[in-house]
């Protein structure tokens, strides 16, 4: 199992955690994931806010790279993952932009690179039942909530994930693990990760009624994904205790980190220090077994 | 083409028994043509059937929908074909062929009587579709409980994957459902049907069945192979408890053909059985000392106890099979005889010999054999064990070698295998078992060699890296270089069987890798007559392949031996797989577990064979036996079949093809729901409160499966917060419905209310985009529901609901007034879904060349609202256009009067009628009665003692026959009633059975087929009034049912036969109003060729639609309007009077009388039947400056300005008011047409100027139907829609420009538009001052409006209460064109069914007044909704038979007591009440003295009163 892994801007700052867990994770399960040199931006940050061409052509001369590595793409960050498979239908659908993609990158590309989120290859080629074998320290019926935010799965007809209103695909994972995924209300609410600088008030209520849902649910930690859900909801835990006087508490881990840990991986190689909401809880849980 | 080809065929065909089709094809029948109506469900009846009540009357939807299906029913020339479908159509109008697929009901449709004993028995419990899944129903079930026709029928689809993948296939669950039911042995008895070895099985089956248990995809597999063991204990304890005896031992009839079975194993003993049963005489050649095969000699007895082998063989050996033991072919026997004495031979001999290892060591001293080991391990000579064991191979049998040697002493026993543990070929269970008897397995290992010297010593292994390759072929690659030593004093090699190689050599028949080869399916050998199946033909395998191959080969030879193809149309090939799709889904099922068997403890396991795994308990086996999903619906136990008295159910229909010759084809399909998961926001689907809106009809409807009971489906407990989501699935782009469905509004507001009286304190809200509720008489219904405090009309649409965690409220989000973000908490959530095409038709559309629209309607054109794209094909009902009951109705019997034309010269050619014997008279005869009791199966019989019954009442005056029957609605059963009537010269008949509801016209015919008036009968209703409701008390429902019969022969004494008249028709039709309705009447009864009288009132025809320039669709009408009044004008049928008003109305149905004034001359024309098409008129209004300002027109005006191109939009401020004079105090009423015609100018000004501003100012926009994509189109044109509130309504000023300020509800700040133009929407009125005058004459009723009233607002939408008077036309409500020329022809078609007719039956039951009694008060007058009475010359009251409809108001009116209704007279029902009471309190004696015979009849001056007694009545009365 070898993979062109584009690991994003994100992956090298806020979501180191995600990348380091990503790449043991992989390690671990001998997938065999390929950095293309001389990546880069996805175009996900006010790029493709700005202006439609650019959000087209930067993932796509990322894709351009990885065409002639011959591997599929993997990529761990939502936003990287939504951008590629957008761009790769923009391109794939409409020759016009396909060509002037090409005279800006001064060489055809034409939307053919098999974009997979890292999820879909756990899911699809290592397999459940594989990584089920694999576990050394179940989760031990830790409650998860699997929070998916909406990167993942929207628009369902580009990116085809899952179901776009009650994905299942972390929750199975969680179940493989030995976790307990629950049935909540909030899996595709939105975090307000596009606002989160600039309408910090609406983040903070946003994010407030999903932990609080995620709470009353029985959650243990929430499970996510993609980088700029994980920060959002970790990092404002804070601010709605100043606002709300609410004290969520809410562990907020990456599915590779919990992925990890059931694997045996140490704790460091998986970046547990740089949560805000420290995951003792779930540390304790597993190492209960 | 010859003469006889060019005549049209007159019938036609009807596709959909939904209210439209039963409504065409009433009419249709009633005016002369055949009809075949088609339905695809198994009864008619369509979305009203599902609905609780309907609005705004609260009339019962199957109370008001019923009697018109009966009424189908029962109609001679109705004929209904349920599960079907009309699949293609050749052939030009007036001459189709149409071929319809009949799809299997499993019920013979005329041999079923409704008796629902086949329901009661049926253990399958299955998701009730009916219900929209909020209950289960039954296998074999009625669609609803009020279905017609009123049969039951089965469902199936396929065949239940456990069934499928059964090797024997064995109906699994068939046994497993009567397991839940607890009937064991007829759940054997089913095992055994395909696998002899029940007991067997259910120890040591692979149970393959269990890997594909669909709920195995929820939580675990049942059971399978643990209840078939259960079932089959039972029986073996009821024989060994004597409860039950073995069958009888048979014997081969002498001569029968021969056959030899080779082998007593699984295969031989099954393949023997089946063809003993077959009636062959079988002998079973065995070469040991006993029966089994590896059964005995192969399986351990702790797995397999010897008793229960024993019993199974025993069974078999008692259908005459003979058993002929150590009887070896090559040894005891030769191939050559059995070739001679046998007719056909089945090879079974099995695999009895070890495959060997050949490596180093094999013959070493001490080295034994899987198979010869067990088999000796069985045997009375156990074969000596070592201390240590080792047990080469990972199969079943090298673990029954490991477990053997543990109970015969082994001290250390050790498994070594090739595979990985999870690759390991014996059973999971099996390995768990072995590891916990302490046996240990080394996983990984292969044998190098096997050391010793004499006597083993030990084994040498070798690491085994793969054990198969990429292809998942036995491949193993072994590590030489990674090896291990095992001390061992004994090792038994147990790595597979193989056939007997002296077996092949014997027998000369082809084979291959050492086993016979046979033809996969039959079983055949290459030699004529010899069939080998099992071990010997597919090497190794398990049981069940055995038994299997077994059943084939008996099969096989049973077909061989009587000389039939051995191929075509074998069992297996009926075993069909349910589709995937079907299969029910796993994903909301409650986690059960899986019953654990107890077993023997492993300590107590080493020291005996006990069989170490029990059965499960019985609460266990039932409780299992609940799990099961019944995947395949229909379980195929067949209780039904054994239940059913009238041998009506077969499990073998098959679909069949029907060609149909008809001359016009009206498809009426209706409608599916919007699948509300495709709008995932709301989370229907995975909430369990939400539902859809028709769930919650299901919810309401006291028949549905909550009775009435307003429930959360997570809890059951009462839902009190509801809110209704509209437009869920309709005016939605995204889901590709960009149309309005019309009718939810209504149905959520009707929802709402007919709510708060099943929950107390019911808080409702609606969430909306615009409320539609634009037909007759629904906006004030709207109003009212706002009016109530409980409900809440919220404009906005929920964005999302949320579940929230741990109380299963739903929360909802949306936008409030002050566009803020709410979220509000509901207990249940109510969508209300609109409306998409029936799939059929997007599947059928084609091969009919039909044309459909973008959404998968039918395409029809506004001016043509009838015609499909094919010539003859016609069609009507919501798919059309989405629409509401009313319209529907109303298309239907259009679509009819469309057939009706075109098939004008084939009226009554394929009509049925039927003729009676002469009536034989019994005036002045002695009533002789003939009582029929019925059991109705077990459905009354169960409770009342039906035989009691017929005692009590056989000597009651007058019975000379009373009698029981099983099933007196059954054509035996009417055919002895008869046949009695003939023989016991019976004059009066008395049946005591179900209800007359269904059943009284069915006995009525029965007598009038036997030559008695049939109002000589009298029924009894003792299953709903005795049995069914006082069922636990069986005593008293049967003193009950006596005294409902004698009360029934009491009256039937005092019956009288009564003839109905007749009165001649008039076969021509009047028609009054010449605007675009009265012309569409008039010509669509012309074309059939009646002649019609046209009467308008103004100098020109056309009416208002002078008026309308064009439609949304036809820009342009004028051709249109002169085209039509042409052919009015032209039609030589019709008789044209303009300038005519009319002056005086006389008469009843079938002759009434028109005077008319012309030019101040009077004029009197006659006709049949009346159609009234009188219109309406533009409102007019003085509000907002009109008349005042010149900018301020009327949106007619404006059209007609656009239409003559004399509006100068340039860069123009166009301000549209809605509701202008409508939805107010004054004219309540929706004009329904404005908004589209609103919507149309305001296309039209942004087409010629799209810099013009158009503002359309509204209360709710209600462009309904595909109306609705004007909208749309006008938004993305840039019309500016902005709503007003009615309590604050614009305001207009004009100072040096018109100016309009509006504070809307939704901008926060109030607007000015500067208004170059103001449109004022100003509806439709009625013509108050006409209408009053004619609907004085006809005795018809206006509403507040001013509007006609017609009979019924659902079902009856264009006749009047009044017989033979008909409506249509805006003289109804406000409608576009298409609907006016709808309600035209409905109402032409509805006049076609008494103008066909040269002559009308009147009823036999109608009111007469004495006239000596009459006080001439005409209270009678007054109260009669039909206007039957009148005052005659005489001064007294006097009844029009031909109008009286028999309700019996005057009679219980008449303060004289002057009126009697015929059949319901006073002393027929006085005599039932004495008769109830006689000889109770001593004080009423019977009735034995009271006089009979005839009737008074009118003004026959005798008293009903004194043919009882001198105590007045009311005195009587009160003692009751």
């Amino acid at each position: 199992m070898r993979y062109a892994y584009f690991p994003g801007c994100s992956a090298e700052s806020t979501a180191r955690d995600m990348h380091q867990s990503t790449l043991a994770v992989a390690r671990a399960l001998g997938i065999d994931l390929v950095e293309p040199k001389g990546w880069t931006c996805c175009g996900a940050t006010a790029g493709h806010q700005t202006d439609h061409f650019l959000a087209v052509s930067l993932p796509a001369a990322n894709m351009a790279k990885v065409r002639d590595m011959n591997l599929d793409m993997v990529v761990s960050c939502a936003a990287c993952f939504n951008r590629m498979k957008v761009a790769n239908h923009e391109i794939a659908a409409h020759p016009a932009t396909r060509k002037q993609v090409g005279e800006a990158l001064e060489r055809d590309y034409d939307g053919s690179v098999k974009v997979r989120h890292f999820l879909e290859v756990l899911l699809d080629d290592v397999g459940l039942k594989a990584i089920s074998r694999a576990v050394k320290h179940s989760l031990n019926g830790l409650k998860v909530a699997c929070y998916y935010g909406c990167l993942l799965v929207r628009p369902p007809k580009i990116l085809k994930f899952d179901d776009p209103e009650n994905p299942m695909s972390l929750d199975r994972l969680v179940e493989a693990i030995g976790g307990q995924s629950l049935d909540w209300p909030c899996k595709v609410e939105c975090c307000g990760g596009g606002l989160s600088l600039s309408r910090t008030d609406v983040v903070v209520q946003l994010t407030d009624s999903i932990l609080d849902m995620a709470c009353r649910a029985g959650a243990d930690c929430v499970a996510v994904s993609c980088p700029l859900c994980q920060v959002n909801l970790d990092l404002r835990q804070q601010d709605i205790r100043k606002q709300t006087g609410r004290n969520h508490q809410m562990p907020i881990l990456y599915i590779t980190q919990l992925v990890g840990l059931c694997l045996g991986i140490r704790r460091d190689e998986l970046g547990f220090e740089k949560l805000m909401v420290p995951a003792s809880t779930v540390l304790e849980k597993v190492a209960a077994n | 083409m010859s003469k006889s080809d060019d005549k049209m065929i007159g019938a036609v065909l009807v596709q959909g028994g939904g209210i439209a089709g039963v409504q065409a094809s009433l009419d249709l029948a009633n005016s002369g043509f055949k009809v075949y109506l088609l339905e695809r469900d198994a009864a008619i009846g369509g979305m009203m059937a599902h609905l609780d009540k309907t609005f705004p009357t609260g009339d019962c939807a199957t109370c008001i929908v019923s009697p018109k299906l009966v009424e189908c029913a029962r109609n001679l020339n109705v004929e209904i074909l349920t599960l079907s479908e009309l699949t293609g159509l050749q052939g030009k109008p007036g001459h189709f062929k149409a071929t319809v697929r009949r799809f299997p009901r499993y019920v013979d449709e005329h041999k079923c009587t409704g008796c629902s004993e086949c329901t009661q028995v049926c253990p399958v419990d299955i998701p009730d579709e009916f219900n929209r899944c909020l209950g289960t129903r039954k296998g074999i079930a009625k669609l609803y409980a009020q279905a017609t026709p009123n049969i039951f029928g089965i469902l199936k689809q396929g065949h239940a994957p456990c069934k499928v993948k059964c090797p024997a296939k064995v109906n699994v669950q068939g046994y497993v459902q009567l397991i839940k039911k607890k009937e064991y042995l007829k759940a054997v008895n089913l095992v055994r049907q395909r696998n002899p070895l029940s007991a067997i099985c259910g120890r040591i089956c692979t149970h393959p069945c269990e890997s594909v248990c669909t709920r195995g995809k929820a939580d675990d597999p049942i059971a399978i192979r643990l209840l078939k063991r259960f079932a089959s204990d039972k029986e073996i304890e009821m024989l060994e408890a004597g409860k039950l005896a073995l069958p009888e031992e048979r014997t081969p009839a002498p001569g029968a053909k021969k056959v030899a079975v080779i082998g007593a194993g699984p295969a031989g003993l099954t393949a023997a059985g089946d063809l003993a049963d077959a009636g062959f005489a079988v002998t079973l050649h065995e070469a040991l000392s006993a029966a089994g095969g590896m059964l005995r000699w192969g399986i351990p007895e702790y797995r397999l106890p010897k008793k229960i082998l024993d019993h199974e063989i025993e069974l078999i050996r008692r259908k005459g099979v003979k058993f002929v033991y150590n009887s070896r072919v090559g040894r005891d026997i030769t191939f050559q005889s059995l070739r001679d004495d046998y007719d056909a031979v089945f090879l079974s001999a099995g695999a009895q010999k070890s495959r060997k290892l050949r490596i180093e060591g094999e013959q070493i001293n001490g080295v034994l054999h899987g198979v010869e080991f067990l088999r000796d391990a069985a045997s009375a000579a156990k074969p000596a064990v070592k201390d240590r064991v080792v047990v080469i191979g990972g199969g079943n049998v090298a673990v029954d070698v490991a477990r053997t040697a543990l109970r015969l002493g082994a001290r250390r026993v050790e498994m070594v295998c090739l595979e990985q543990r999870d690759e390991m070929p014996a059973y999971k269970e099996e390995i768990e078992a072995t590891l916990a008897e302490n046996i240990t397995i080394r996983n990984g290992w292969g044998p190098k060699r096997i050391t010793g010297n004499g006597s083993v010593t030990g084994l040498e292994l070798k690491r085994c890296t793969r054990v198969f390759d990429e292809q998942k072929r036995f491949s193993p690659v072994f590590d030489e270089n990674d090896l291990a030593t095992l001390e061992a004093d004994q090792i038994i090699v147990a790595i597979g069987q193989m056939v007997d190689e002296q077996l092949t050599g014997h027998i000369q028949a082809q084979s291959e890798r050492g086993c016979f080869r046979t033809d996969p399916v039959t079983g055949q050998t290459s030699i004529q007559g010899l069939f080998a199946g099992g071990d010997n033909a597919s090497g190794p395998a398990s049981v069940i392949d055995a038994v299997a191959a077994g059943k084939r080969a008996a099969e096989s030879i049973e077909r061989y031996l009587t000389g039939k193809d051995l191929l075509p149309g074998r069992f297996e090939s009926t075993v069909n797989p349910m589709p995937d799709e079907l299969l029910p889904s796993t994903g909301k099922i409650a986690r059960m577990d899986r019953p654990q068997p107890k077993e023997l403890a492993p300590a107590n396991r080493l020291k005996n064979f006990e069989e170490v795994e029990k059965g499960l308990t019985e609460e266990q086996a039932v409780a299992e036996a609940e799990r099961c999903l019944n995947c395949a619906l229909c379980s195929e136990c067949n209780r039904c079949v054994e239940t059913c008295q009238q041998h009506a159910i077969d499990h073998a229909m098959k679909e069949r093809t029907l060609t149909l010759d008809v001359g016009a084809v009206i498809l009426t399909p209706g409608f599916k729901e919007f699948d509300a998961k495709r709008k995932g926001e709301f989370g229907y689907g995975r909430y369990p409160n939400v539902v859809t809106s028709v769930q919650f009809e299901r919810m309401l409807s006291a028949a549905g499966p909550f009775e009435g009971h307003v429930i959360r489906l997570s809890d059951g407990r009462k839902a009190r917060r509801i809110a209704w989501i509209q437009c869920v699935g309709s005016r939605d782009s995204a889901c590709s419905n960009g149309y309005c469905s019309s009718i939810c509004c209504m149905m959520a507001t009707k929802q709402a209310m007919v709510a708060g009286d099943h929950v107390e304190g019911l808080d409702a809200t609606i969430f909306y985009m615009d409320i539609r509720a634009h037909g007759k008489d629904f906006d004030q219904y709207y109003e009212r529901a706002k009016a109530q405090k409980n409900i809440h009309f919220v404009k906005s649409i929920p964005s999302r609901i949320i579940q929230v965690p741990g109380s299963n409220d739903l929360r909802v989000h949306f936008l409030d007034a002050d566009s803020r973000l709410q979220q509000q908490d509901f207990d249940l959530i109510v969508l209300s879904v609109g409306m998409e095409p029936p799939e059929a038709m997007a599947r059928r559309a084609s091969s009919l060349e039909i044309r459909l629209n973008d959404f998968g309607f039918c395409h029809t054109d506004r001016l043509s609202p009838l015609s499909t794209s094919r010539p003859g094909v016609f069609v009507g009902g919501a798919f059309q256009e989405p629409k509401d009951i009313p319209e529907t109705v109303t298309q239907a019997s259009a679509a009819a009067s469309m057939a009706m034309e075109l098939l004008a010269p084939a009226r009554n050619t394929l009509i049925t009628k039927k003729s009676y014997p002469v009536e034989h008279d019994v005036t002045d005869e002695q009533p002789r009665l003939g009582v029929f009791v019925c059991h109705c199966g077990m459905n009354i019989g169960s409770v009342v003692d039906v035989e009691r019954v017929v005692e009590s009442i056989a000597n009651q005056p007058d019975v000379v026959l009373a009698t029981h029957t099983m099933f007196t609605c059954s054509d035996t059963s009417l055919s002895n009633i008869k046949e009695s009537i003939r023989e016991h010269r019976l004059n009066r008949v008395v049946v005591a059975s179900c209800t007359p509801r269904t059943h009284e016209p069915l006995f009525r015919e029965t007598l009038r087929e036997a030559g008695l008036n049939p109002h000589l009968f009298e029924m009894a209703n003792i299953r709903d009034q005795c049995s069914w409701v006082h069922s636990a008390a069986p005593q008293s429902a049967t003193e009950k049912a006596v005294e409902l019969v004698k009360m029934a022969i009491a009256r039937a004494r005092m019956l009288s036969p009564l003839e109905g008249g007749t009165l001649q028709v008039d076969q021509t039709g009047l028609v009054i109003g010449g605007g675009l309705s009265g012309m569409t009447a008039a010509l669509a009864l012309a074309n059939q060729g009646f002649p019609v009288h046209l009467v308008e009132q103004t100098n020109r025809l056309g009416g208002t639609l002078h008026d309308i320039c064009g439609t949304l669709e036809h820009p342009d009408l004028t051709q249109f309007t002169s085209a039509l009044i042409r052919q009015v004008e032209q039609h030589p049928n019709i008789k044209l009077y303009l300038e005519t008003e009319i002056s005086g109305i006389k008469g009843h149905v079938g002759k009434f009388l028109l005077t008319l004034a012309k030019d101040g001359r009077q004029l009197e024309v006659s006709g049949g039947a009346i159609i009234v098409a009188t219109g309406a008129r533009q409102a007019k209004t003085s509000d907002f400056m009109y008349g005042r300002s010149e900018g301020v027109l009327t949106q007619i005006e404006l059209e007609r300005l656009l239409h003559d191109r004399a509006y100068p939009a340039k860069g123009q401020n166009i301000v549209m008011i809605q509701c202008v004079g409508s939805r107010n105090d004054q004219h309540p009423f929706c004009s329904r047409i404005c908004c589209s015609m609103a919507v149309r100018n305001a296309l039209a000004i942004k087409k010629q100027d799209p810099a013009a501003n158009v503002f359309v100012l509204y209360r709710d926009i209600r462009t309904y139907g595909f109306r609705e994509l004007y909208y749309q189109q006008a938004r993305e044109a840039g019309v500016v829609f902005i709503r007003y509130a009615p309590e604050a309504p614009p305001e207009v000023r004009d100072d040096h420009g018109l100016l309009v300020a509006l504070k809307s509800p939704d901008f926060p700040e109030p607007l000015r538009i500067e208004t170059d133009t103001l449109v004022l929407s100003t509806g439709i009125e009625a013509d108050l001052k006409n209408n009053k005058r004619i609907s004085d004459m006809l005795k018809v009723p206006l509403n507040a409006d001013g509007f006609y009233v017609e009979a019924h607002t659902k079902l009856r939408p264009v006749d009047f209460a009044t017989e033979g008077v008909f409506l249509c036309g805006l003289a109804h409500s406000p409608k576009f064109i298409d609907e006016n020329i709808s309600q035209a022809r409905a109402a032409a078609a509805r006049a076609a069914t008494v103008l066909s007719k040269t002559q009308l039956d009147v009823s036999a039951q109608v009111s007469y007044v004495n006239q000596q009694k009459c006080i001439s008060c005409m209270t009678c007058v007054t109260v009669c909704p039909y206007s039957a009475p009148f005052c005659n010359k005489d001064g007294k009251g006097q009844i029009e038979a031909a109008k009286c409809m028999g309700c019996g108001i005057c009679a219980a009116e008449c303060p004289a007591r002057a009126i009697q209704l015929h059949h319901f007279e006073t002393d027929q029902f006085l005599v039932m009440i004495r008769q109830l009471f006689a000889g109770k309190d001593g004080e009423l004696s019977p009735v034995g003295h009271l006089a009979r015979g005839t009737p008074p009849s009118e003004g026959s001056g005798q008293d009903p009163e004194l043919l009882t007694d001198d105590r007045p009545e009311e005195n009587l009365l009160e003692r009751v």
